[in-house]
């Protein structure tokens, strides 16, 4: 189930804010979409998701093309964790994660048969079995991030996108979340996250894609891309890379 | 322990059967209330006895008698289920808008909705405008939704805010409209009408107006109150709705047109009952959760026995004089949201 995207061109405004994407996720991985502030991370994903539709391109997930499937299509496909989805949303974790079924449920929104059996797997994979019956509002961060997680994961998507999911989380909660993304990719899921942590990426991602302006400056492997080369003149700073005395995975530091 | 806490777990067809019983009860006990004295069991002979003359096997004379049957058939009870039908199609509607925008402050005549009918109606009571006052009425709150909803869409997405603000501009425009007519014509027989047209009275409720309100709520109440979990979605944002698989744009262009069509409905028996569609949704809220498969049939079953109480109580408390029915639904419904706010302090914060 890899994920393929060919010339991607998203505009806002006359502004520019993806020039022509070309990459590709591989399936059942983890793939790191890397850039700095502004890069088009974002936007990509939404295009991807289908919240916006790119002016040109082409997007497809194993073969099928995302963006003329039809929205609920899609929906049963793909999923989108938001960057810090909202906070205030005043409903209890099991009714949140009920929502994930909405591109399954039929026109009246009666209960479809695999709703409630989706539903237990979805919380009971995310870890929030215990909170089920709290309200999302009451919360703490790293909890809700797993709640919202367990509503995408209701959707039954094979591709998974997660704008920013570390941000707000103490260390031992990102822990949690890449231990879970990695559950995800061993049963088969394309997960595909925007992060700002180059660290984590090289830690966790099996696959990376680093943007700047709204193109793919570099695509590969880890030790293909965390490289200073690639990633000075991206970022704008200097950088020095270290090898993980136990993992053997890059370290990067800046300056 | 908190209320949530002890209602959380009750499953919804129960809290909806337990309300249901509830509104029957009190559609009953509210007809035998009055100056003619009536006992429940009268109500129901006076009902069996019209559905078998409809069914052509009544007796020809009412087990109650003339006058009796005809206090119960003629007057009370189409009052009383006016009241019932537009108390549930206020509550419906107000907890839909609150929904689709994200805003707690929302409530049915947020599409300036009231004050367009306002402005039909001024015009007949003043302008002698030689229509039907409910029809008028209802012309006039179409008019202002597809004005605000034209203004709002042609300002690109319908988003929450543009929505809000587009409303707000015509329901000030209406408003002005309706106070200029009032200020230039109204003399002080129809000053008193209008006054009780604009907070809203049941005073003038027979079967057509039975069947009015009634229809609306059953077909597109039912309607609404059928897409709790797309509302569900759209609380999590327009962004997280989209990747769901709903269109919002399109989902929210339909459910406001919708909710509009009620509410003009409501409006032109009604006039613009206040605060039902606005705090009722909440109340209910914060008794029962957020979850809107739960909370709109809730809300019309509870929006539905507030306002036949709140009638109630404005045309005998007074009596014989009559209360704009608008008046004393703030004046029971305040005092009660206050004390549930108060006992609920901790999950007020996140209504919104």
């Amino acid at each position: 189930m890899s994920l393929r995207l060919e010339g991607v061109r998203w505009s806002v405004a006359g502004r520019s804010i993806l020039d022509g994407v070309t990459a590709t996720a591989p399936g059942a991985r983890l793939t790191g979409l890397l850039g700095p502030n502004g890069a088009g991370k974002s936007s990509l994903l939404r295009a991807v998701s289908g919240v916006l539709t790119p002016d040109a391109g082409v997007v497809t997930l194993d073969g099928t093309d995302l963006l003329t499937l039809a929205r609920r299509e899609r929906a049963r496909r793909v999923a989108l964790v938001e960057q810090e989805a909202a906070a205030t949303v005043p409903l209890t974790v099991s009714e949140a994660v009920l929502v994930g079924r909405t591109p399954h449920a039929s026109r009246w929104g009666a209960m479809a048969a695999g709703d409630d059996a989706a539903v237990a797997a979805a919380i009971a994979e995310a870890g929030v079995a215990d909170l089920a019956d709290r309200s999302l509002a009451t919360l703490s961060g790293g909890e809700r991030q797993r709640a919202h997680l367990a509503r995408a994961l209701a959707q039954e998507p094979q591709l998974l996108l997660l704008d920013e999911p570390t941000n707000h989380l103490d260390v031992h909660a990102r822990i949690e979340l890449l231990d879970l993304l990695g559950r995800l990719t061993d049963r088969g899921v394309t997960v595909v996250a925007a992060l700002h942590d180059l660290n984590l990426a090289a830690a966790a991602c099996d696959h990376v894609i680093l943007l700047d302006a709204g193109r793919v400056a570099a695509e590969g492997t880890v030790d293909q891309v965390l490289r200073p080369e690639v990633l000075e003149p991206v970022y704008r700073v200097h950088c020095h890379v270290l090898t993980h005395p136990v993992t053997g995975r890059p370290v990067l530091t800046f300056s | 322990m908190t209320a949530r806490a002890v209602l959380r777990p009750m499953a919804t067809g129960v809290l909806l059967a337990v309300a249901a019983v509830l509104l029957a009860v009190s559609v009953t006990v509210a007809v035998t209330i009055g100056p003619a004295d009536l006992a429940p069991l009268d109500v129901w002979r006076s009902v069996a006895d019209h559905l078998g003359a409809l069914g052509g096997s009544g007796p020809a004379e009412p087990a109650l008698g003339v006058l009796r049957d005809g206090i119960v058939w003629e007057i009370r009870l189409p009052r009383v289920l006016t009241a019932a039908a537009v108390g549930a199609g206020l509550a419906v509607a107000g907890g839909v808008m609150q929904g689709l925008t994200r805003n707690p402050l929302a409530d049915p005549y947020l599409l300036g909705l009231s004050s367009g009918a306002s402005l039909g109606a001024v015009a007949v009571l003043v302008l002698g405008v030689g229509v039907l006052l409910p029809v008028a009425a209802f012309a006039g709150a179409v008019v202002a939704m597809v004005a605000a909803l034209s203004l709002a869409g042609s300002l690109g997405r319908l988003t929450p805010a543009r929505t809000i603000l587009a409303g707000l501009a015509v329901a000030q425009l209406c408003a002005a409209g309706t106070s200029f007519v009032i200020f230039w014509s109204a003399t002080g027989d129809s000053y008193r009408e209008i006054l009780a047209w604009l907070m809203g009275s049941l005073a003038g409720a027979d079967w057509p107006a039975v069947a009015i309100a009634g229809g609306a709520v059953i077909v597109l109440g039912t309607g609404l109150a059928l897409q709790g979990r797309t509302l569900d979605a759209f609380a999590f944002g327009d962004t997280a709705a989209s990747a769901l698989g709903i269109d919002v744009n399109r989902t929210r262009w339909t459910m406001l047109t919708v909710v509009a069509l009620l509410t003009g409905a409501l409006v032109a028996v009604s006039g613009s009952i206040g605060f039902v569609g606005l705090i009722l949704p909440h109340a209910v809220r914060l008794v029962v959760g957020a979850g809107h498969r739960r909370l709109l049939p809730l809300s019309a079953l509870l929006g539905a026995t507030f306002l036949v109480w709140a009638d109630t109580a404005a045309r005998t408390v007074f009596e014989p004089r009559e209360l704009p029915v608008g008046i004393v639904t703030a004046f029971l419904g305040a005092p009660v949201f206050a004390l549930l706010l108060w006992r609920r302090r901790s999950a007020a914060g996140d209504l919104a």
